[in-house]
């Protein structure tokens, strides 16, 4: 049996996605969690300077979304065909778009960079939420699965739902104009797979 | 056989690495151009209102890198095996976070946005440069193939030799600290079904 381990910090950030995948699949998987203190003597180590890392008997993969699909294609969360999985990339990739234009706010939020908080939250995240909210809702009122595609839970929804979970504890007052978002996010911690997780999870 | 339509302004931009696949994989398609002008016009005519858009069979599909990985698929060229598939994903998105730090320098540049280009280029570019141009070498050194990965020619080659090809344009000092960079252009500009493709086209 395969062995993996998943490296990060303490977390959600960019590996509670691949958890969410590992867990719903009900795959195990050594859930590695490096404290703030360990990582500048680990950094130089890695292959690049960066985590999450996924060691698959040995092998280190590296990238959340690409560590993310790599699971999912086994489990049957990449999409149902071709068509479909092209789907759910393009929609991660609109995600990570999503996340480089709202960084900016969230690093000043998290006080890791200086800056004018109320200015860049005018500026990048009101805005983009705007534009990358209404998409998802698309998605997910088109799809009829109550996911973000027709077929059902992919790992799509895994990445999309942290990063939003993320932004409403950060900014609850433009997060939730978007009811139906808050909806989805409910309906993916009630998956049987995955409410007790969710439930004792550190937040 | 299946007829597919390709939008696009009518520079290489991000769909260059689409184009040079299908020409590579000997893809019949329909190279829809347009000026950067007309895009206002063009754009609610598009189904999402971005580009590029790959149209077929009564489907279409957004997000480049998705749709160079959809393509790439069905013919062998997204890396063999499970893990080496996982690593081409890991450098395309390891590039994108490299193009979205370039991207204002660029626009910039070209004239499309305003502002100080020498800014953007020395606090966004240059740092980020200094991580990925070292990482690609070293990816191409140690994969023996000449390409990205150990199998040869992937999608990731053709997306990241694009991104090069734009950056040796506008940065050529930069660029040109690096010999192995500059051989895998050339190598790719070498590739036999894609040579006469790559000297005949508009750079």
């Amino acid at each position: 049996m395969v062995h993996y381990k998943l490296i990060y910090f303490d977390i959600r950030g960019m590996a509670e996605a691949i958890r969410l995948v590992f867990k719903y699949a009900k795959v195990d998987f050594e859930d590695n969690r490096l404290t703030f203190e360990q990582w500048p003597t680990i950094k130089p180590t890695t292959p690049s300077g960066k985590l999450p890392i996924l060691e698959v008997d040995g092998t280190q993969l590296i990238e959340s979304a690409a560590i993310a699909r790599f699971i999912a294609r086994k489990h049957g969360l990449a999409g149902k065909g071709d068509l479909e999985e092209a789907k759910v990339d393009a929609i991660v990739d609109q995600n990570k778009d999503f996340m480089a234009q709202v960084y900016p706010w969230l690093l000043v939020k998290f006080g890791r960079e200086k800056g004018d908080e109320a200015e860049l939250k005018k500026t990048k995240l009101i805005p983009n939420a705007e534009i990358y909210l209404s998409i998802f809702q698309k998605y997910i009122k088109e799809s009829g699965s109550g996911f973000l595609v027709k077929s059902g839970v992919t790992f799509a929804d895994f990445i999309i739902s942290e990063f939003v979970i993320t932004l409403r504890q950060n900014a609850p007052d433009v997060i939730d104009k978007y009811p139906e978002m808050l909806q989805y996010i409910d309906r993916l911690k009630a998956l049987p797979q995955l409410k007790d997780h969710y439930a004792s999870r550190k937040e | 056989m299946v007829h597919y339509k390709l939008t696009y302004f009518d520079t290489r931009g991000i769909a260059e690495a689409i184009r040079v696949l299908m020409k590579y994989a000997n893809i019949d398609f329909e190279d829809n151009r347009f000026k950067v002008e007309d895009w206002p016009k063009i754009k609610p005519t598009t189904p999402t209102g971005k580009v590029p858009i790959l149209e077929f069979d009564g489907n279409y599909l957004i997000e480049s890198a998705a749709i160079c990985r959809y393509l790439a698929r069905k013919h062998g060229l997204a890396g063999k095996g499970d893990l080496e598939e996982a690593k081409v994903d890991a450098i395309v998105d390891q590039h994108k976070d490299f193009f979205s730090q370039s991207f204002s320098w660029l626009m910039i540049k070209f004239g499309r946005e305003e502002g100080d280009e020498e800014e953007q280029k020395k606090t966004k570019f240059l740092p980020a440069a200094e991580i990925y141009l070292p990482l690609y070498q070293k990816y191409l050194k140690e994969s023996g193939s000449g390409f990205l990965v150990k199998s040869g020619l992937t999608f990731a080659d053709f997306i990241v030799s694009e991104f090069l090809i734009t950056l040796r344009l506008n940065a050529p000092e930069i660029i040109e600290k690096y010999p192995e960079i500059l051989q895998y252009i050339d190598r790719m500009k070498n590739i036999p079904q894609l040579k006469e493709y790559y000297a005949t086209r508009k750079e």
